[in-house]
């Protein structure tokens, strides 16, 4: 049964090329479940069985075993693949408006409704506009005129 | 304030999305396209064993002081068999051409070039898809120009066609070659 667990969580990635210093090999799990497989519908390179996630994950821990830093290893994969390998997409002049483009929006939701619910608080309740005395007074005598009908 | 323009936003909106979907539609956009960043940059220092017995080691040196097209390839790889006459005809045009065998058995790498011809000057193995990490493939056929200087000018993620070598490879080598 632990058998199960440990090979459900281990993906792809086969053990075979996992590293034996298990920080390492923690580093480069992380980086390879934020590096896109390049002929995959969006799988991640730890979850992908495809030769070429194989590599990239050989190709990563490799330069970890050198010594790379982990920005080191993503700018390595990101020279030869671009930001396509970025699963999380770096925030620049293009992406702009994908990142801010919902809060954004949400802001401007809640502010048109913030300055509606104030307009709603000024009004009369019923939104009835005020009659004026001539207006009052015309109500009055109908009133008056229907409560003698029905005596 | 009336709530008069509220009858305009759904046409708005349609402009809006009509705009984007125009854009996409035009601009020939292609998600699944990863480009080819490694264009203006050194080519990657490569150290391969020879595909053919007693033939040369390839290495980032085979592509200093001329310039150089560098294909990489596999027997298993049906692309490949399609464009193959094409770098018959680069040979044949004088073009330097290297070959790197992609994650492919030797000895059906070379009965498929003993069969169709071997147009590359040197053909450095790759069987474990090192080299192809370092290039920045994702399959074969991958087709990559490198200038005097050993910066990649070219790299086509797909098989050569005909124009590919005549409007652009041809004359992109002639022009780095002045």
């Amino acid at each position: 049964m632990l058998m199960i667990i440990v090979s459900m969580a281990a993906h792809a990635v086969d053990p075979g090329e996992m590293l034996a210093d298990p920080a390492l090999e923690a580093r480069a799990r992380a980086i390879s479940a934020e590096v896109r497989c390049v002929v995959c519908q969006n799988q991640s390179i730890d979850d992908s069985n495809a030769e070429i996630a194989h590599d990239m994950r050989r190709a990563i821990r490799e330069r970890i075993t050198q010594g790379d830093s982990d920005a080191q290893v993503v700018a390595f994969l990101r020279a030869r693949y671009g930001d396509f390998v970025l699963l999380k997409p770096p925030f620049d002049i293009r992406t702009g408006l994908m990142w801010l483009g919902a809060p954004l929006a949400l802001l401007l939701a809640a502010f048109l409704l913030w300055r509606g619910l104030r307009r709603a608080a000024t009004k009369p309740a019923g939104g009835a506009p005020d009659l004026s005395s001539e207006e009052r007074a015309r109500l009055e005598a109908l009133l008056g005129e229907d409560r003698e009908a029905r005596r | 304030m009336s709530n008069r323009w509220l009858y305009v936003l759904p046409l708005v909106m349609l402009v809006i999305m009509a705009g984007f979907f125009a854009y996409a539609l035009t601009q020939s956009r292609n998600p699944t396209d990863i480009g080819a960043p490694l264009v203006g940059h050194k080519a990657p220092a490569i150290d391969l064993a020879p595909l053919h017995d007693g033939g040369a080691r390839l290495t980032g040196a085979d592509w200093q002081g001329k310039v150089t097209v560098v294909n990489f390839f596999a027997s298993w790889c049906a692309p490949c068999l399609a464009e193959h006459p094409l770098f018959l005809r680069l040979k044949s045009e004088g073009v330097r051409l290297h070959g790197i065998n992609y994650r492919n058995k030797p000895e059906e790498a070379k009965a498929w070039l003993a069969r169709l011809g071997d147009p590359y000057e040197r053909i450095g193995a790759d069987p474990e898809g090192r080299a192809g990490v370092e290039f920045g493939i994702s399959g074969v056929p991958e087709t990559f120009v490198i200038d005097r200087t050993g910066t990649v000018r070219l790299h086509l993620r797909r098989p050569l066609m005909p124009d590919d070598v005549n409007k652009t490879i041809l004359p992109l080598v002639k022009e780095l070659s002045r």
